[in-house]
């Protein structure tokens, strides 16, 4: 097996549930998950096989296994490698010592691959012949493409559709390894045809786009639906990403005080910073994690900790998370992987309980970040990504000169030569805004208050 | 104790539970075949197989969950003997005794492209295979099988039978040997699903070898060893059916709990009067005491020490509690569970069918009795 800076792949995934089972479980009202299914909702398939079921929610053991095959094929990238970006540390003049994970170096140009490798291979075991899925800014998408070509999958994506027309190369990349592709709100599913009536220029938000790839995927009888990011199956397999860092920071003689990533659903935030939770744990050390999100989509500073549903429509079981309600769109910012309106459940608990740090940036300050580590560093990160470099910079700035120097480790969770048009458009100044729809973010957040009034009511 | 008593539903369960639910009543008769095959894909999909017979060790924790949110999930008790059927009937023997080549058919098994069934019970040999009528003559390399066999479940469907028969009766257990048959087989011949009163949801039915033809590897375990293929697979399967019946008797306590604090008459709730409440504490007991009894059956079973007079004590003890479970529940619900499709009334039907399959009462009587020396 392959070895990058002298580590080989772990060969297992770090249960993050076993050290914090006090956020494991749902604390869903009883009688709530019933008042809020339909009665369409009771005659749905599970969607996750036992094995995934098992990976989300067991507290028993430390790890789990990562099987042979898996292991095969995330060699074909893994360990990635972890840097330092010496060049941007003179450039701030702070007194820091930054570095990096960078996961761009997959075909699905982003961590994206660790998961979908695992999701496909699972459920190909269990004899399902096709996945459906929603994709934001495209990545996941090309990931379970890629995965499900490997596996003899069919694929189908909904992909947002703002992100869509941003990235039309995304699709061709999807399409190359067979997956079938919508625009969504598509005319495909009833659930796209409601979207398009509230939202005739399909924008698209990925709770849309999730919607109906649900609705496609109870349609057949060996489909299923595959999940991108927020399920803790999805940031258990995403822990490799902080499993390999543990080791190349300790190969180097390092311990970050601070991990820093971006925060769609918190897939690649989890995957980094979970394990060095657990190592910090170990070592005695003490170790602070910081999630970046983006000014557009401020779930974790501006949003409610609340019982919500995850999709559009509805079928989703409901967890209690950090949410702007399902019924914000964000404006159609470059940072597609991040207009996401919901949150990780685990890791929502987790930050109710001052467990990280969350800060919000606004595109313009994320894009430059991601422009200024491309002159130092030589590496285009996604525009995802950028928000984590901009959380890393604010960190370096703010440390105080005289104190012994910061260790920062930021997540590269991808590349962005698909998103060259945000650069060019940050640098000749012609972002469009980016701040919230304030109307539109207090109407959904009142539904969301009001959601909560109904069912908790209802349920006592 | 809380509310009702019962411990925590782990994920798992609660997952299977919610599987079970979504498949909906089993059909009867037109369009029975289709919504078995329907469920069986459904629960390929969501890994049953994979958890029941997995590549490597069972994980029995994860294996009682399954087993009894099924048991509560599914309507009635049919659709889980069909899986119990297939997985330990048909696959814990060729998990066991079979080669290399017979292994191959294991993904499938897991995958739910192919069905297994197990062909022992004759219309004169049930539990006791030394009476088997079905023989096996030896032509060359190949083997050549005639009999009929009877209540075989998942034969509508299945694409291979596990058939038990004898070289010659007089050889006693020694003369039995276990042949991996394809359904495909010219002179294999399966009956109608017979009617009957209850475990609706999977098939059972007659099925014929004439003269059918396999090759001597089609022949599971060594020659002669076809009872202990079937001691192994009956082991198995009175261990974790008795799961599923766990599940039945949880849903069916929590039913006539909350039912028992609803119904009104004479102007307080039934379960107000003592003899109701005493046949849910009753319902209570036997779900405890059966749940402590099953995972410690599973668990032995897993290390591989369990015997057969302890499977056969579990699945007697666990039969019985479901049925006088049943019987509660029935009487708890008054004139409302006896009426056509009532969930009670399903219930207890498929109960009485649980002190039958996979040997009678009084069969494990006698098993457990001879385990003690009583032999006679
Ligand atoms: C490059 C990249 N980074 C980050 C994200 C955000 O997702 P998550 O929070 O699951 O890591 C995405 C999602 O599409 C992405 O594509």
């Amino acid at each position: 097996m392959s070895k990058t800076q002298g580590i080989s792949i772990p060969k297992q995934w770090c249960n993050f549930l076993y050290d914090f089972p006090q956020y494991a479980g749902q604390d869903v009202p009883r009688g709530v998950a019933l008042l809020t299914q339909g009665t369409r909702r009771v005659s749905v398939v599970p969607q996750q096989p036992l094995s995934l079921v098992t990976q989300s929610n067991s507290i028993s053991e430390p790890y789990h296994e990562i099987p042979e095959r898996l292991l095969e094929l995330y060699s074909q990238y893994r360990p990635t490698p972890l840097r330092r970006a010496r060049e941007l540390e003179r450039r701030l003049g702070a007194n820091a010592r930054i570095y990096y994970k960078y996961e761009g170096l997959n075909v699905s140009g982003s961590h994206k691959l660790n998961s979908a490798l695992a999701q496909a291979y699972y459920y190909a075991k269990a004899g399902i012949q096709e996945l459906v899925t929603g994709t934001g800014a495209g990545q996941w998408g090309t990931a379970l493409a890629y995965a499900c070509k490997l596996f003899g999958l069919r694929c189908t994506v909904f992909m947002v559709g703002a992100s869509l027309r941003q990235k039309p190369q995304r699709r061709a990349m999807m399409e190359l390894f067979g997956a079938t592709v919508h625009e969504s709100p598509s005319d495909a599913t009833e659930v796209g045809r409601k979207a398009t009536q509230k939202d005739p220029e399909r924008v698209g938000s990925l709770a849309i786009a999730t919607g109906e790839a649900l609705e496609v995927a109870h349609g057949g009888k060996r489909v299923r639906f595959a999940v991108g990011s927020g399920e803790n199956c999805v940031l258990l397999h995403q822990t490799l990403i902080g499993g390999e860092a543990v080791e190349q920071m300790g190969a180097l003689g390092e311990f970050p005080d601070h991990v820093v990533a971006c925060m769609g659903a918190g897939s690649n935030f989890g995957g980094v910073g979970l394990p060095f939770l657990r190592a910090a744990r170990e070592r005695e050390r003490s170790v602070r994690l910081l999630a970046v999100e983006p000014a557009a989509c401020p779930k974790l500073t501006r949003g409610l900790y609340a019982l919500d549903i995850n999709d559009f429509s509805g079928t989703t079981p409901i967890n209690r998370m950090y949410t702007l309600g399902s019924n914000y769109i964000a404006p159609p910012i470059f940072a597609g992987g991040l207009r996401y309106h919901g949150t990780s459940a685990f890791l929502s608990a987790m930050l109710a309980d001052k467990g990280f740090d969350a800060m919000a940036v606004p595109q313009r300050e994320a894009l430059s970040a991601g422009l200024l580590f491309a002159e130092c560093e030589g590496l285009l990160p996604a525009p995802e990504s950028a928000h984590a470099i901009a959380g890393a910079l604010d960190l370096a700035r703010k440390h105080p000169g005289d104190a012994p120097p910061k260790v920062i480790l930021l997540n590269i969770s991808g590349h962005g030569l698909f998103d060259l048009s945000a650069y060019e458009h940050c640098r000749s100044d012609t972002l469009a805004p980016d701040a919230p729809n304030e109307a539109l973010l207090s109407e959904s957040l009142r539904h969301v208050r009001e959601f909560n009034t109904r069912i908790t009511g209802a349920s006592s | 104790m809380d509310g009702n008593a019962l411990p925590a539903e782990p994920p798992e369960l609660q997952a299977a539970r919610m599987f079970g639910q979504s498949l909906g009543v089993p059909r009867i008769g037109v369009g029975a075949e289709a919504w078995f095959r329907e469920s069986w894909t459904k629960a390929a999909g969501f890994g049953v197989f994979e958890v029941l017979m997995p590549d490597g060790a069972l994980d029995a924790p994860t294996v009682l969950s399954v087993l009894e949110g099924l048991g509560m999930g599914c309507k009635g008790g049919g659709f889980p003997l069909g899986l119990g059927a297939h997985c330990f009937g048909f696959a814990s023997g060729l998990l066991r005794f079979g080669d290399e080549e017979q292994k191959r058919l294991l993904p499938s098994l897991r995958d739910g492209s192919a069905i297994g069934a197990l062909a022992a019970t004759e219309p004169g040999a049930g539990s006791d295979v030394m009476s088997l009528r079905t023989r096996f003559r030896v032509e060359g390399d190949t083997c050549v099988l005639t009999g009929d066999k009877c209540f075989i479940t998942n034969a509508r469907e299945a694409d291979w039978f596990l058939v038990l028969a004898t070289k010659n009766p007089r050889l006693h257990y020694r003369g039995v040997s276990a042949f991996l048959v394809p359904r495909s087989a010219p002179g294999v011949e399966v009956g109608i699903d017979e009617p009957r009163m209850g475990m609706h949801g999977c098939s059972v039915c007659s099925v014929g070898f004439d003269e059918v033809r396999v090759p001597r590897s089609a022949m599971v375990g060594l020659s002669g060893q076809g009872a202990t293929v079937f001691q192994h697979a009956l082991l198995w399967e009175r261990s974790m059916l008795a799961g599923f019946h766990l599940g039945m008797m949880r849903k069916q306590f929590l039913t006539s709990l909350s039912y028992a604090k609803t119904r009104q008459q004479f102007g307080r709730p039934i379960g107000a009067h003592q003899q109701v409440a005493a046949r849910l504490v009753d319902m209570l007991v036997r779900y405890r005491t059966s749940a402590l009894l099953v995972r410690e059956t599973v668990t032995r079973l897993v290390a591989g020490v369990l015997t057969a007079g302890e499977a056969s004590l579990t699945k007697l003890y666990v039969s019985e509690a479901a049925l006088a479970s049943g019987t509660d529940a029935f009487r708890v619900h008054g004139g409302m569970g006896f009426m056509e499709g009532s969930d009670v009334g399903v219930e207890l039907r498929d109960a009485l069918g649980g002190i039958l399959y996979s040997g009678t009462s009084e069969i494990q009587k006698v098993i457990i009795a001879s385990e003690l020396g009583l032999d006679p």
